[in-house]
């Protein structure tokens, strides 16, 4: 590599150094940095009046937001951060104006001010401690807040800001101006008293912001109500119109629909009824020619029948009328007749009777006079007479009251007794028969016996029974 | 030749040991040379301004006696006017970065005399709040007034009574 080429490149290099050198030695500030740059000797200037010189401090330059060159060794750049700071500042039981013992919390943004004077001010104090803005700040301000309740109320402080303001404006020109620092905002975050002053303060209005609250909800929901009332009836109303409406056109409808259902029925029975009515027409068409034709053919006939009938029944009864009187005369004739024909068989009866009767009379006087001389006889006789009679019948009696034995054609008979018991049985027979006698016609047989027997104890005692039995008539029974 | 490369890497090595000690060196040099440095001088014979004067000599002469093959009188004397220029430019350079002012730094007097705004109403006796513009910037006052004055109002900066409170007066239209 020739000398040449080194040395161009050594310029090269030279020039980019020397470019690097110069520049690195100026300095541009930030926007929130303040540059203070010491070192240079201020100019020296003459006081016109008093003749005396002195060296002003234009050698120490702050440099706000601009660029500046710095001398090496000579000079010596500082950097002051001019940017906000956020102080929280509190202050405890604080007397306001009327002894209100308060708590107070606040908030202050500080900076350090933007002016030469400020940041001048400001570096000569907090340069190498700029972190102790925030606490030197704090304590001054705190001080200050004490100082500021101590003048006003604790509603003024509440309210009134603009006096607040002037206040901490006051207080902060005092402690804060000379620093170099700036208050840009100080305000109250919270304040509370000991007790319940703030509470207090607020119940009147509290107390009558509900009452109005209230009473705007009452209200409210009084004409709510109304409203939903008055629409609740319009919908009522509306419902009820509807609902007529409906059952009108449902009427309506239902009718036209009867109507369009009946038509048929009714053409058909309207139809029907002129049929009917051609109908009748027809029949009584029908009748009358029935009639006539009756007339014609069977009423005519029929009084021309009955006339002839009347006429012939008339002929016949004035036939029979004449035959009657004929007949009638012909009896009177045949009557006068039989009249002496009858009067003369009467006559022969009469006589027939009469002779007839006469020869029963007779007939009679001589039964008469045998009873008679029969009774006389019997009056003499007395009881024997009857016994007589009596004995006579009493086998006959016997008679009828075994005949119904006498149809028994053979008789078995199953008796302890043996067959002496029918022989009995026809003596009771004949007991019951004398007792029937006797109860029926009176004629007490057995006493009429005992009297007989009786009365011829006296004369000749039972002559008549022992006779009868001495007779040796016995009573046979028989077949 | 040798020379004139040893002067030029010489001077690079001495920029860039300031550049690394920043100010080290110009402190031992200050102290050598004393007030030169400051007051007359004023930076004319920084460190950058020699080394950049060395470095330039001892490159430009090596340039010139590597090309032209003229003797090393004429080397050197060409390798000195390229150190002055390069040392010139340097201080130049310097010295315009070091007069750029930028906008100056205001100062509270400044105020005096401008108008702005009162936030918080002004009372009788005592501190309101004024809104003011300082250099282009909105800065809030504690401000004092013989007056009253409402909020809103404009207001007219009479005087400065501190850092940060001034007095005011209402402007009337």
């Amino acid at each position: 590599m020739s000398p040449v080429v080194i040395a161009i490149i050594g310029i090269v290099v030279l020039v980019v150094l020397l470019a690097l050198a110069v520049i690195t030695r100026y300095k541009v500030a930030g926007p929130s940095q303040a540059f203070i740059i010491t070192g240079r000797r201020g100019k020296k200037s003459t006081d016109p009046v008093t003749g005396r010189t002195s060296i002003d401090n234009s050698g120490q330059k702050v440099v706000v937001g601009g660029g500046v060159f710095v001398v090496p060794f000579v000079q010596q750049k500082f950097t002051l951060d001019l940017s906000s700071r956020h102080i929280p500042v509190a202050v405890r039981g604080a007397v306001t104006l009327r002894g209100v013992k308060s708590n107070l919390e606040g908030v202050a943004i500080v900076k350090v001010g933007g002016s030469e004077d400020a940041i001048r001010a400001a570096a000569q104090r907090f340069l190498q401690q700029q972190n102790g803005i925030v606490g030197f700040t704090q304590e001054v301000l705190s001080g200050a807040l004490r100082a500021i309740v101590g003048r006003m109320s604790v509603e003024d402080i509440i309210r009134d800001r603009a006096a607040f303001a002037g206040q901490v404006a006051e207080e902060a020109e005092a402690s804060l101006s000379g620093q170099g620092l700036i208050l840009d905002a100080f305000q109250i975050q919270d304040i509370t008293t000991e007790g319940s002053y703030l509470e207090d303060l607020g119940r009147p209005e509290a107390a009558r912001a509900k009452q109005e609250a209230d009473i705007a909800e009452a209200i409210a929901r009084r004409a709510s109500e109304q409203a939903r009332l008055k629409a609740a009836e319009e919908i009522a109303i509306a419902e009820r119109t509807f609902y007529l409406k409906q059952a009108e056109i449902k009427a309506e409808t239902e009718a036209a629909a009867a109507k369009a259902n009946a038509a048929g029925p009714l053409a058909e029975a309207a139809r029907q009824q002129e049929v009917l009515a051609e109908q009748e027409k027809v029949a009584e068409r029908q009748a009358a020619l029935t009639d006539r034709e009756l007339d014609t053919k069977v009423r005519k006939p029929a009084d021309a029948a009955r006339y002839r009938a009347e006429q012939e029944a008339e002929a016949r009864r004035i036939a029979q009328v004449k035959e009657a009187e004929a007949d009638a005369e012909r009896s009177r004739l045949t009557g006068q007749g039989e009249k002496l024909h009858r009067s003369a068989l009467a006559d022969a009866v009469r006589i027939e009777g009469e002779s007839e009767a006469a020869a029963i009379a007779a007939k009679g006087a001589a039964e008469a006079e045998a009873m008679q001389k029969k009774a006389d006889a019997f009056k003499q006789y007395g009881d024997a007479a009857v016994l007589q009679m009596l004995v006579e019948v009493l086998p006959q009696v016997v008679a009828k009251a075994a005949e119904p034995l006498s149809a028994i054609d053979k008789m078995t008979v199953i008796s302890t007794d043996g067959a002496s018991q029918l022989s009995r049985t026809v003596t009771d027979n004949v007991a019951q028969g004398i007792e029937l006698l006797n109860s029926t016609t009176g004629v007490d047989l057995g006493a009429l016996l005992k009297n007989l027997q009786a009365k011829t104890a006296g004369t000749a005692p039972s002559a008549a029974v022992p006779s009868s039995s001495a007779n040796g008539e016995k009573i046979e029974i028989k077949d | 030749m040798t020379i004139f490369l040893g002067l030029g890497i010489a001077g690079i090595a001495l920029l860039t040991l300031s550049l690394i000690f920043d100010g080290i060196l110009e402190g031992l040099l200050g102290d050598a040379l004393g007030g030169l440095l400051n007051g007359f001088f004023d930076g004319l014979l920084s460190l950058p301004v020699i080394a950049g004067f060395l470095s330039m000599l001892g490159f430009g002469g090596a340039i010139v006696l590597g090309t032209t093959g003229a003797g090393i009188p004429v080397a050197l004397a060409a390798g000195a006017g390229a150190g002055l220029v390069a040392a010139w430019l340097t201080w130049k350079f310097s010295q315009a970065l070091m007069r750029d002012q930028t906008t100056a730094t205001p100062r509270g007097a400044d105020l005096i005399g401008t108008s702005g705004s009162v936030v918080t109403p002004i009372p009788a006796d005592g501190y309101g709040e004024v809104l003011l513009r300082l250099a282009g910037q909105t800065v809030k006052f504690s401000a004092k007034s013989a007056v009253p004055v409402e909020r809103g109002a404009e207001i007219w900066v009479e005087a400065m009574l501190s850092t940060t409170s001034v007095t005011v007066r209402p402007v009337e239209r």
